[in-house]
């Protein structure tokens, strides 16, 4: 970055010269409580803990100072390439600006130093940072006229337009035209993962700004450092070694940080426009961290998931398992209808009443002839109901489905669970700990006709059931089965009732730390307007239960409080954005 | 009502009734002359057009609206005899009806130029407003907005315009390479055919 001197010959057309250097604060520091340190901000003094920051831009950025940045992101090892986040410090003592040498003078002449923010320490004994002075605003728009020069400014056809930070930051610090009369530097777009593979990643590599936020992460978070920065100058380019594709679980978080559009993910190009998403925060359904995740839906529409943050489960990551893992929300394979007596129907209402009337029947002809089987997909309300649902018809066999385990992936700054279940420590919460053993107990007792009737929700996308399971489905006289997909469980049923996927209704998961987080209706219910709870209140009204009402999950949760004493007082509310530690 | 009005509208004062003449009072020579009129007119040339319904074919046949008039859409080719649209979503983002829906998709390895094109690309008529933002929106200029004037149609569907329609469209004014706002004169296709229009 150049700076001009009082002595340089004025251009032509001086763009809005750099106004006086504002006036030093007035005053000493305040002497600041023990432990903490004094930042005066823009003349505005903050006492903020120095240890708690890593560096300057996470002080400022929590202290609400929209410091711009590329290079900068808060999950990776400071870089400071980018110079986009430079503020003005200035002396503690003399309150003159920090000044450096310009060599290049003959004599030499010194101007105000602009110091990295997001790679300069805090110091403990008091600093004095500006961050709107007039260099600091010129700085910034030189640094987006460097950036803009070779990048193509093709936004229309960008995926990454509406939600590009290059984009937001050109409307706020940019220009409105180029300077530059050369012609730009032409880079082809490459693959970086094989072309074979279904999911992958393109560069496109005339749009890197070259932050090296991608070259980071995959050096630091995933540890398989793929991608480098080769060549010089403005001819430098990301790229991977000959022969080695990007191919690791995580690689899907590059497309998140890349903050211009030039990693993006191939099963998305050209598929969406950032502008039409209705975003929700929920929960990531496909493994027991819970991965804290917004949704982007369009429409009716689930389109994309991408992680939030949330540094006490998933940092500002999540894995590409859970990242792939929604289409089965909108597939052709779901379960819309109700089926009863052999015909599909429209009439929920009805067929839940008939559900709930036929296994009220079995219960009153021999309570343990009933039984039930739940799975580690249900959140804490459903799960909740369906044990209200059992304890009205008497009955006290229930057993849990579970989606196998897998074996855990662990990278330097991320683990992938292997438990393929979201809730299953809300299962153990509500049914007990040993619920999944009782499954093989009822399939026995299937076999052997002591029970004959038996109602299943599963509501797991990628859910095989075992032959054993299915041979003893044929044996019951009666099978209520709440899907969401169409498989050898549906078709096994005598009476089908819709279930919801991740993306339709709310409640509350519980991950493998025993963390309550908040899961959140995105779109509404495909199966006839109801939810996994909706349908189960249903039931339970149907089999008699007294008082039985239609609530919503908020209410169902805020009630449970009365019978799970680690639940008392808890409310959706208080679980927020982050959730809660169960029973801390 | 109680409050004055300040400046209260001046009633118009009613005309005073003018009494016939006798002659006048009688009707017939005043029915005659009233029929003179008639028969003057009755040998004249028309001020109505003859509207035999072809007039979709030729749009401009009978009428040309004045620059700048603000018709059905239409769709631009390039050199290639491809679309022009890159399937961006600003005309889509700018309409404030919502009418048009388009569904982007990488274009075929034989396109050259560019990456991305509509596969789906309808304008729902019904819905439009002929506000012209998707044309001042479109960053390559694809889409314009033609002189056709005539919005009818039999069915519904009718109006809800597809690609092939709307290129086709172009190609029949002959403005499918132009970069300029339709005008009436000097665009090939444009003059009106019909010179003894009244309008």
């Amino acid at each position: 970055m150049s700076t001009e001197t009082p002595s340089a010959p004025a251009p032509a057309a001086p763009p809005a010269p750099l106004g006086p250097l504002p006036k030093p604060p007035l005053g000493p520091l305040p002497k600041p409580p023990p432990g903490l340190m004094t930042l005066r901000v823009n003349g505005k003094d903050h006492f903020i803990d120095p240890r708690k920051y890593r560096t300057l831009i996470e002080a400022l950025h929590e202290l609400g100072y929209p410091i711009p940045h590329f290079c900068y992101h808060p999950g990776l090892e400071p870089d400071g390439n980018c110079r986009m986040c430079c503020v003005n410090q200035r002396d503690v003592k003399t309150g003159q600006p920090l000044m450096t040498l310009n060599l290049a003078n003959q004599p030499f002449t010194s101007y105000p130093k602009p110091v990295i923010s997001c790679r300069e320490p805090l110091d403990p004994r008091g600093m004095v940072i500006e961050t709107e002075t007039p260099e600091v605003i010129k700085g910034r728009q030189w640094v987006m006229e460097f950036f803009l020069i070779n990048h193509p400014l093709d936004c229309p056809v960008c995926d990454k337009a509406g939600e590009c930070a290059l984009q937001d930051y050109s409307f706020l610090h940019g220009n409105a035209d180029s300077r530059f009369q050369e012609t730009k530097v032409e880079k082809a777009p490459k693959e970086l993962s094989a072309p074979e593979q279904d999911y992958g990643i393109k560069l496109w590599t005339d749009r890197c700004i070259l932050c090296s936020r991608c070259v980071r992460f995959l050096t630091e978070v995933s540890g398989t450092s793929e991608l480098y920065i080769v060549k010089r100058g403005d001819r430098s380019e990301i790229d991977i070694a000959p022969g080695h594709w990007l191919n690791n679980p995580l690689m899907g978080n590059v497309v998140d940080i890349c903050p211009v559009g030039a990693l993006l993910d191939r099963r998305l190009i050209f598929t969406y426009r950032a502008w039409y998403f209705r975003i929700t925060r929920s929960v990531c359904p496909a493994c027991a961290r819970g991965c804290n995740i917004i949704v982007d839906a369009d429409k009716q529409c689930v389109r994309r998931l991408r992680p939030r943050e949330n540094r006490d489960v998933n940092l500002w990551w999540m894995c590409d398992y859970g990242r792939h893992d929604f289409h089965y929300v909108n597939a052709k394979e779901r379960v819309l209808l109700c089926r009863v007596d052999g015909a599909a129907t429209t009439d929920i209402q009805g067929a839940t009443r008939q559900v709930g009337a036929r296994l009220k029947e079995f219960a009153q002809a021999d309570p343990q002839s009933v039984a039930g089987l739940v799975s580690a997909w249900l959140t804490l309300e459903e799960l909740h109901t369906f044990r209200q649902l059992f304890e009205t018809l008497g009955s006290r066999q229930i057993g849990a489905l579970a989606q196998p385990s897998t074996k855990d992936e662990v990278f330097p700054k991320f683990r992938i669970e292997a438990d393929k279940n979201p809730n299953r420590a809300g299962l153990q919460l509500i049914f007990g700990a040993d619920v999944e053993k009782n499954t093989a107990a009822l399939i026995e007792g299937i076999q052997a006709g002591r029970i004959k009737a038996l109602y299943l929700v599963s509501s797991m996308p990628h859910y095989t059931p075992p032959p054993e399971l299915l041979e003893a489905l044929k044996k019951l006289q009666y099978l209520v089965v709440q899907d969401i997909l169409s498989g050898p469980l549906a078709d096994a049923a005598h009476a089908l009732l819709p279930g919801a996927a991740f993306a339709e209704k709310d409640g509350v998961f519980v991950n493998s730390r025993n963390r309550a987080q908040l899961l959140r209706r995105v779109i509404d219910p495909l199966g006839q307007g109801h939810d996994d709870l909706a349908v189960l209140q249903r039931v339970l009204q149907g089999a008699g239960a007294p008082d039985a009402k239609l609530l919503s999950a908020r209410e169902v949760f805020r009630r449970m409080g009365a019978t799970y004493p680690v639940l008392a007082g808890l409310t959706h509310r208080e679980l927020g954005h982050k959730g809660l530690v169960l029973g801390k | 009502m109680t409050a004055q009005t300040p400046n209260p509208t001046p009633q118009s004062p009613r005309k005073e009734q003018r009494t016939l003449t006798w002659a006048e009072r009688l009707y017939l020579p005043e029915v005659l002359r009233g029929l003179r009129n008639t028969w003057r007119h009755l040998f004249r040339k028309p001020f109505t057009i003859d509207y035999d319904g072809t007039e979709r074919a030729s749009p401009l046949k009978y009428h040309t609206p004045r620059p700048g008039y603000r018709g059905e859409h239409y769709l631009k080719k390039d050199e290639d005899g491809h679309v022009k649209c890159v399937a961006c979503f600003m005309c889509a983002a700018a309409c404030p009806a919502e009418c048009i829906h388009i569904e982007a998709a990488p274009t075929p390895p034989d396109w050259k130029d560019r990456e991305r094109y509509p596969v789906r690309f309808e304008i729902d008529l019904l819905r439009c407003i002929y506000c012209g933002y998707c044309e001042e929106a479109c960053p390559v200029d694809a889409i314009a907005l033609s002189p056709t004037y005539n919005l009818c149609s039999v069915t519904r569907e009718e109006k809800i315009y597809n690609c092939e329609k709307l290129l086709a469209d172009g190609e029949r004014y002959g403005l499918s390479l132009s970069t300029h706002r339709y005008r009436p004169d000097g665009v090939p296709g444009a003059t009106p055919a019909a010179q003894g229009s009244a309008h």
